[in-house]
C-alpha cells in the first residue's frame, strides 16, 4: 500500500551551490547528506514538513542522474513514495508485468528501496521506499 | 513559512489513461472527476497519495505552455506544489530576493524554475 509522498528528488549540478539557494529562496537547510556511490551520486535531503526534498549530485559522470541532467538539465529527477511492504509492492508490479529497474529491493536514503522505470509510468521515476 | 509538500504535478499526452494506469498500478483512488481550466490551457485530475496528490495534467490548448512543455520535454514530472501559511507574504519576500514569479492568482503563485534549480514550484495557500 502507498502511504505518501516521501521526498521529491531533485538534480543539480552542485549541491553546496543548491543547498545555499533553497535555504536563500525558503529557508529550508539540510538535515543529511550523504555519498551513496551505487547511485553515483550525493544527495542531501531537506525537511520540508513531514515530507522532504532530496538533491542529488552526480559523481559518476557515466550515471543515472549525471545522464539525466546533461539530456534535460537541472529540475525534478524523481519522486519517492513510502509503501508499508516494499518485497510486496515490487512484486505485484513485476505480475502485471511493469518495468522494474530494481526486481529485488536494496538499500537506499530513503529505506528499502526500488525504482519502477519511467517508460511503464508514463515518463514519472517513481522509487518506492519502505522505512526501515 | 513552508508547511509541506502538497503534490506532484505529472504531465501525460492522455488523461483518461494515465489516471487508470496510476491507479491501477499504485492503487490510488481519485481525490476529483475530470476538471477542466481553460484559462490553464489543461484538464486535471487529482488522485490521493495519502495526506498529498498526484495532479495529473493533459494540455486542451496546443498552443498553451503545457503543449509545448510536453511536445519538449515528453510526459513526466512538471511542477512541485508546497502549501504555504502566507502565500502573499512568501511572495512579497522572494520579489525582495530576485525571485522571478509567474502565473500568480489569489491564493497561488508559480515560481520560475530559473530561480530554483530548473523546479517549476507552485506555492498554494494551506486551508490545514
Amino acid at each position: 500500500m502507498i502511504k505518501r509522498i516521501d521526498h521529491i528528488s531533485i538534480a543539480v549540478k552542485n549541491l553546496d551551490e543548491a543547498l545555499g539557494v533553497f535555504k536563500a529562496v525558503f529557508g529550508l537547510e539540510s538535515v543529511h547528506t550523504e555519498t551513496i556511490a551505487d547511485q553515483g551520486v550525493k544527495a542531501a535531503l531537506i525537511k520540508v514538513g513531514d515530507g522532504e526534498i532530496e538533491l542529488v549530485e552526480p559523481i559518476d559522470p557515466e550515471g543515472g542522474v549525471a545522464k539525466f541532467i546533461e539530456r534535460r538539465g537541472e529540475g525534478i529527477h524523481h519522486i519517492c513514495l513510502e509503501v508499508d511492504n516494499i518485497d510486496e509492492e515490487l512484486k505485484s508490479l513485476e505480475a502485471k508485468g511493469v518495468a522494474l529497474i530494481d526486481k529485488q529491493p536494496r538499500k537506499g536514503l530513503a529505506g528499502m528501496i526500488g525504482f519502477v522505470h519511467p517508460k511503464a509510468t508514463k515518463g514519472v521515476l517513481v522509487e518506492l521506499a519502505q522505512k526501515v | 513559512m513552508i508547511k509541506g509538500i502538497g503534490h506532484a504535478g505529472i504531465l501525460v499526452s492522455n488523461l483518461d489513461e494515465a489516471v487508470a494506469l496510476y491507479c491501477d498500478l499504485f492503487g490510488l483512488e481519485r481525490l476529483t472527476q475530470v476538471t477542466h481550466w481553460p484559462g490553464e490551457g489543461m484538464k486535471n485530475v487529482l488522485l490521493k497519495v495519502g495526506n498529498q496528490a498526484f495532479e495529473v495534467m493533459e494540455p486542451t490548448d496546443p498552443e498553451g505552455g503545457l503543449a509545448r512543455f510536453l511536445e519538449r520535454r515528453g510526459e513526466g514530472l512538471h511542477h512541485l506544489n508546497l502549501e504555504v501559511d502566507d502565500v502573499d507574504g512568501l511572495v512579497k519576500s522572494l520579489e525582495a530576493k530576485g525571485v522571478v514569479t509567474l502565473g500568480r492568482g489569489p491564493g497561488f503563485c508559480f515560481l520560475h524554475p530559473k530561480s530554483t534549480k530548473g523546479v517549476l514550484f507552485e506555492l498554494i495557500q494551506s486551508a490545514k
